[in-house]
């Protein structure tokens, strides 16, 4: 397996939204990301696709998740018909950053729903480790060229987003 | 070139309770992929992962947490902790004779201002019975990490193969 970088991103001051765009192809492409921080303490780290470029706030996505915590007992989580999916919560001291890698399927498809993987971890504001597993889908079936993080409230004030061709 | 950078192979041929893997995390990359493959063991053993800092010295405080995901057919269970001495089962289990797969994924090592943090998933057998875990991790020190231990925790790992990649951003 190899990658091949299509966009990054490395946020050093606050912003609303990190955009990656360049999926122009039929091939799976990976998300990675570290270090995310947002300027707002215990909030989520979201993710939307994008069409032509612009994020997608419809409410067409579905999701399922394990989350692991080492805290208490693990839970399952999903939702459908959703306008963003939250990736797990994190803090905003020292350390409490989010991090992840999510595969991307179909999103060239003109007739194919869009489908992610994901897999991340994060040190949340309590603080305690946890992560999730598990997937998402956009029900609409028409191109994606990339995808879209921001806070479910708030700016996100640091990390570095990386779309990579997978090859 | 892709961005998908092999850094280190370290092939174990003999029977060993612990694997070192030094100098592979650096300020070149921020995240890292594991591969574990061809591995085999003297009986079913559990592959646990310390972390080594820049000193060479193998981290066994009680700083690491992880929550971990084990998939049975005889039924899902979880293992979890925030304070140990190792990340328990951080490349799954090994089968003896008939081996295992795991891929897992470094964040920030190198960084002294982050914790490290990981993520591995791996798939192999006990006895009879297929099994699988989905693992997360983290070291709770902001010391530089350049490596990383694989330990076993009885017996010997008598083969396996360790492929250390780095997720070259540029």
């Amino acid at each position: 397996m190899g990658l091949v970088q299509v966009a990054t991103n490395t946020v050093s001051s606050a912003v609303s939204g990190v955009i990656l765009t360049g999926i122009d192809s039929d091939d799976v492409y990976m998300v990675a990301f570290n270090n995310v921080v947002g300027a707002t303490n215990n909030v989520g780290l979201q993710i939307q696709l994008t069409k032509s470029g612009t994020a997608q706030s419809d409410s067409e996505y579905d999701y399922a998740y394990k989350n692991l915590r080492t805290d208490t007992t693990f839970s399952d989580t999903s939702g459908t018909n959703q306008t963003a999916i939250s990736l797990g919560n994190t803090g905003t001291a020292t350390s409490e950053s989010s991090q992840g890698i999510i595969y991307l399927y179909n999103f060239n498809s003109s007739s194919e729903y869009s489908f992610f993987t994901n897999e991340t971890c994060h040190f949340n504001a309590t603080p305690f480790l946890t992560g999730a597993q598990g997937g998402i889908m956009h029900t609409v079936a028409s191109a994606s060229d990339g995808v879209n993080f921001k806070m479910s409230s708030g700016n996100i004030d640091s990390g570095t987003f990386t779309l990579f061709k997978v090859i | 070139m892709s961005n998908l950078r092999l850094l280190n192979q370290t092939t174990v041929s003999s029977a060993v309770t612990t694997v070192n893997i030094t100098d592979v995390f650096s300020a070149d990359y921020d995240i890292y992929k594991i591969v574990l493959s061809n591995t085999t063991a003297s009986a079913t053993v559990d592959l646990d992962l310390r972390f080594i800092n820049s000193s060479g010295s193998v981290i066994s405080s009680s700083d690491y947490a992880y929550a971990n995901q084990r998939l049975r057919q005889s039924g899902f269970n979880e293992l979890k902790s925030q304070s140990d001495t190792d990340i328990q089962l951080g490349f799954g289990q090994v089968a003896n004779a008939l081996g295992s797969g795991a891929v897992s994924y470094v964040f920030n090592p190198f960084s002294s201002s982050s914790y490290t943090f990981y993520i591995m998933q791996n798939e192999t057998l006990s006895g009879t019975e297929h099994r699988g875990f989905k693992l997360i991790g983290a070291l709770k020190q902001v010391n530089s990490i350049t490596g990383f231990q694989a330990v076993v925790g009885a017996d010997t790992l008598t083969s396996a193969t360790f492929k250390t990649y780095g997720l070259r951003v540029d």
